[in-house]
């Protein structure tokens, strides 16, 4: 048989590897049909934990981290949405915990957490008042980012990104939340607003922006780095990527800007709920949120962490704002029945 | 029995079709005719809206975007891959198959790493501008990031192993006698190639340009990587559908127009080119 | 034998300026996989630690063994189901053959993206969970028009009619078909397993509308990286892939050319 299957130019470890192949198949779907109790499925942005807190959590705790990276808060809505199942623990923007709730996408927790172990300002958010639903996870500024040698004098107002004065080298973020919302304010209005006039008024700014921008983008770190953009409208933790180049500056503009606050939630269709809350639980202590800190570069919601935050991120008015600073900061709200009129903007202005 | 033996061969293949790829755009056509209310669900009021919106103006003008875009890289391709193609079949040699397997190798490297690659090459830093400005060629350096260009190229970078594959088939099968056989009429090399050569491999060139133009009609990657708010193309708008306004429907229906287009230019490039068996 | 005539010196410029084109990114890809940088937007240093924290990038290496998975099912199942389809297109004639033969070209007329929101809408419509199966069954959706294709091209250029012969030497049709169909056309089949498997590993825009939980793979873990922080690990992986790839392909050509090897 070998020898007649020789003849016609065949080898027939060609065949034996094709079978190997195939049992290997279906051995890696077997092995994927297991699941280990002992899991948590955690949702979350890239790099937007400390290098080593899954790993430690794991030691700790005994429960398997699957770390799944999540590409933008709307994918990971649109597949709650849609009814993805498997999700233990997500990362929320404040803005969208109500809507998930609204939806019946996310559970209430199932123990409670020591609040007040929160700063002052977080222990009662307008979203979730008394952490029923959620933790704050990590909480930063939106801001304008600018080449510090580029840009004379330092921006201090939103003006800046929408002047066009250094040509066609602004970037902007693709999130409706945050671009939509600094051209409110930079109109002299809420940032939260509603109103569809207001909307107009702050459509058209962004539309007469649109030849500064090169691009919409959540990569505006990488921009400034090349030194393609000048100008951008930045979430202040980013820029500790940034750390390197010391031409790259961050200033919050004087008329005002948003505090925003991510969340940690629990999808109603989780698997391990339990997990979730360990984990939960375990972040909520203070070494543990200041080693996320000092591995992203946002600030944690843990007051007494503070002292376990390396001292030059402490200092830094990126991470940590002055008083002043934070005065001039509003949460990103719930919109409610608006929703769909900010996405008829957004969508005329992205058009 | 002969019968009985090719419907139970092609049966499992002709149901997967139908029920994975038919009857999925059978449900996008019937998305489209529906609009969403406030919560994000689907209403259950059918309607021609979302096609009124689809066939605006500013929607056309990113059509119309996408089908240049699409075309040209498509004839890029075609000018990159083509003689690439014909050196590996015709002076290959003992090496046709590493040359062959050279040109397919970037393919496993991810396709989104390599369109990111080029954000590194064509920055203002970057090493293409350092070297046209040592040698003197420009005096400042070049924009050519979030350009048109810059989406083109990605397109025709991340298409081009792709075309040149059917080229070069056509042009191995052919049979070189053919070749020989008009050079001892008297034919020049160029005249062999373009009365000899070049049409037995418009098989090849044919299905070079749908593969070519098809997936690039519809790409949204070289744009969001490399492109600007001035280059979106019909994608980036249906993936916006998708998952940041969440209106399905819409999306469907922009799904819907653009398979429009594209069976539209495909039916006019059959009829331009001839019936040929692909 | 043929005369080999000398190669044109423009066209060896022209191809080897192709290829120059083809590798400059790859170059930089490698080149980058050492940067001291975690951003990776510009050079900073030379350094080979990313190799080492590759294997401690959980999510990075779940997504490569994901991708891998997907890949190889996806393969065998377009594989298998192509050859039959390319069997029965080729040899037999029977009614509504034209359309069935039209059915392997469809995938290839429509556009990823659509492909992509046609499946998830499915998907959804018909209340199947999205999850590492839904991107398996996606991607041999995709990808078992082109292994049919491959695989009809091979056995059309098949000479003279041993399957005949065969029978008339009292062979059954499944002893033919192992012992003197398949082996002819296996480069064809082998051709359209390989495509499918590249097609498969490296999708990006289909696996994005219809991977769930558990189902992130390469390409997609790569996306998200992109958006938010990609550091050279992702370089590094590309550039073991390629490595490996490397390797794989060298292996294959010095069996192909060895006689040796024929009687393993």
């Amino acid at each position: 048989m070998k020898d007649r299957l020789n003849i016609l130019g065949v080898r027939p470890s060609r065949r034996q590897f094709l079978q190997a192949a195939s049992l290997f198949s279906l051995g890696c779907l077997a092995g994927g049909c297991l699941d280990n109790p002992n899991t948590l499925n955690f949702y979350n942005w890239s790099l937007y934990i400390g290098p080593n807190t899954v790993k430690e959590f794991e030691q700790a705790s005994g429960i398997h981290v699957n770390y799944e990276m999540c590409s933008s808060a709307d994918v990971m809505f649109a597949k709650l949405k849609i009814g993805t199942e498997g999700y233990d623990l997500i990362v929320t923007p404040d803005y969208m915990l109500r809507r998930l709730i609204r939806q019946n996408l996310v559970q209430r927790l199932p123990k409670p957490v020591p609040g007040e172990r929160l700063y002052e300002r977080l222990r009662h958010p307008p979203w979730d008042p008394n952490q029923e639903w959620s933790i704050p996870y990590l909480w930063g500024t939106v801001g304008i980012a600018y080449l510090k040698d580029q840009v004379v004098p330092a921006p201090d107002s939103w003006k800046a990104l929408f002047d066009g004065k250094y040509g066609r080298s602004v970037t902007m973020l693709d999130e409706k939340r945050d671009t939509l919302g600094a051209a409110l304010i930079s109109q002299g209005f809420s940032g939260n607003s509603v109103n569809p006039e207001e909307l107009q008024k702050a459509k058209q700014a962004l539309l007469a922006q649109k030849e500064w921008v090169r691009r919409y983008t959540s990569d505006f770190v990488d921009d400034l780095i090349r030194h393609e953009t000048t100008l951008a409208l930045a979430w202040s933790g980013d820029l500790h990527q940034a750390a390197s180049d010391p031409t790259v500056g961050y200033a919050v503009p004087k008329e005002g800007s948003f505090l925003f606050v991510d969340n940690m939630a629990i999808p109603r269709s989780a698997p391990h709920p339990d997990a979730a809350m360990k984990f939960i639980l375990y972040y909520m202590q203070p070494e543990v949120a200041a080693g996320v800190t000092n591995g992203c570069g946002y600030a944690n919601p843990i007051e007494a962490s503070e002292k376990f935050v390396r001292p030059e991120i402490l200092a830094d008015p990126l991470t940590y704002p002055s008083k002043e600073t934070m005065e001039r900061l509003v949460f990103q709200e719930d919109l409610g029945a608006g929703e769909k009129l900010w996405d008829q903007i957004w969508e005329e202005v992205k058009r | 029995m002969k019968r009985f033996l090719a419907w139970a061969l092609v049966l499992p293949f002709v149901l997967y079709n139908l029920t994975f790829v038919l009857f999925p755009l059978f449900t996008v056509l019937y998305q489209s005719l529906f609009t969403i209310d406030a919560d994000y669900n689907v209403s259950h009021q059918a309607s021609l809206e979302n096609f009124r919106v689809a066939f605006s103006a500013a929607n056309l003008e990113v059509m119309w975007r996408s089908a240049r875009y699409a075309l040209t890289t498509t004839v890029a391709c075609l000018l990159l891959g083509y003689p690439l193609a014909y050196y590996i079949a015709f002076y290959g040699g003992r090496f046709r198959s590493q040359l062959l397997i050279l040109v397919v190798l970037p393919f496993w490297t991810s396709y989104l790493i390599r369109t990111f690659a080029w954000t590194t090459l064509l920055q203002k830093e970057g090493v293409i501008n350092a070297v046209l400005l040592k040698l003197h060629l420009i005096s400042a350096p070049l924009q050519m990031l979030n350009t048109d260009f810059s989406v083109i190229l990605g397109l025709t970078y991340g298409f081009l192993p792709f075309a040149t594959l059917p080229i070069y088939v056509s042009l191995e099968n052919q049979d070189r006698s053919l070749v020989e056989a008009a050079s001892d009429l008297g034919a020049t090399p160029l005249e062999a190639f373009w009365k000899v050569v070049f049409p037995l491999s418009l098989p090849g060139v044919i299905s070079a340009s749908l593969i070519t133009f098809v997936p690039a009609m519809g790409d949204f990657v070289s744009a969001e990587i490399l492109g600007s708010p001035e280059t979106q193309m019909i994608g980036n708008l249906i993936q916006q559908q998708f998952l940041a306004l969440f209106n399905w429907p819409m999306g469907s229906a922009l799904a819907l127009v653009l398979m429009l287009l594209m069976v539209t230019s495909m039916a006019v490039y059959m009829l331009l080119a001839g019936d040929r068996d692909a | 034998m043929r005369e080999q005539k000398p190669t044109p010196v423009w066209l060896r410029l022209y191809a080897l300026t192709v290829y120059l084109f083809l590798y400059t990114p790859i170059v930089v890809l490698v080149l980058f996989s050492f940067n001291d940088s975690r951003r990776n937007s510009s050079w900073e240093g030379f350094t080979t630690k990313w190799y080492a924290t590759l294997w401690q990038n959980e999510a990075l290496m779940r997504a490569l063994f994901n991708s891998l998975k997907v890949a190889c099912l996806a393969t065998l199942l377009s594989t298998v189901l192509g050859t039959m389809a390319a069997l029965a297109l080729s040899r037999y004639q029977f009614r509504g053959r034209e359309a069935a033969g039209a059915l392997a070209y469809l995938p290839m007329m429509v556009p990823e993206i659509v492909m992509g929101i046609a499946l998830l809408t499915f998907f959804i419509k018909v209340g199947i969970q999205l999850s590492i199966v839904t991107v398996i069954l996606a991607h041999v959706a995709f990808s078992v028009g082109y292994v049919t294709v491959t695989v009809r091209t091979r056995l059309a250029g098949l000479q003279g009619n041993l399957e005949e012969a065969a029978a008339d030497l009292g062979a059954t049709p499944w002893t033919t078909f192992w012992l003197v169909t398949f082996p002819r056309i296996l480069p064809g089949i082998m051709s359209g397993a390989l495509l499918a498997f590249t097609l498969s590993f490296d999708d990006f825009v289909i696996t994005f509308f219809t991977a769930g939980i558990g189902a992130t793979t390469l390409p997609l873990a790569i996306y998200s990286m992109l958006k938010f922080g990609v550091t050279p690990e992702v370089n590094a992986i590309s550039t073991i892939m390629l490595g490996f790839t490397i390797c794989l392909l060298a292996l294959w050509s010095r069996l192909e050319s060895d006689p040796k090897s024929l009687g393993r």
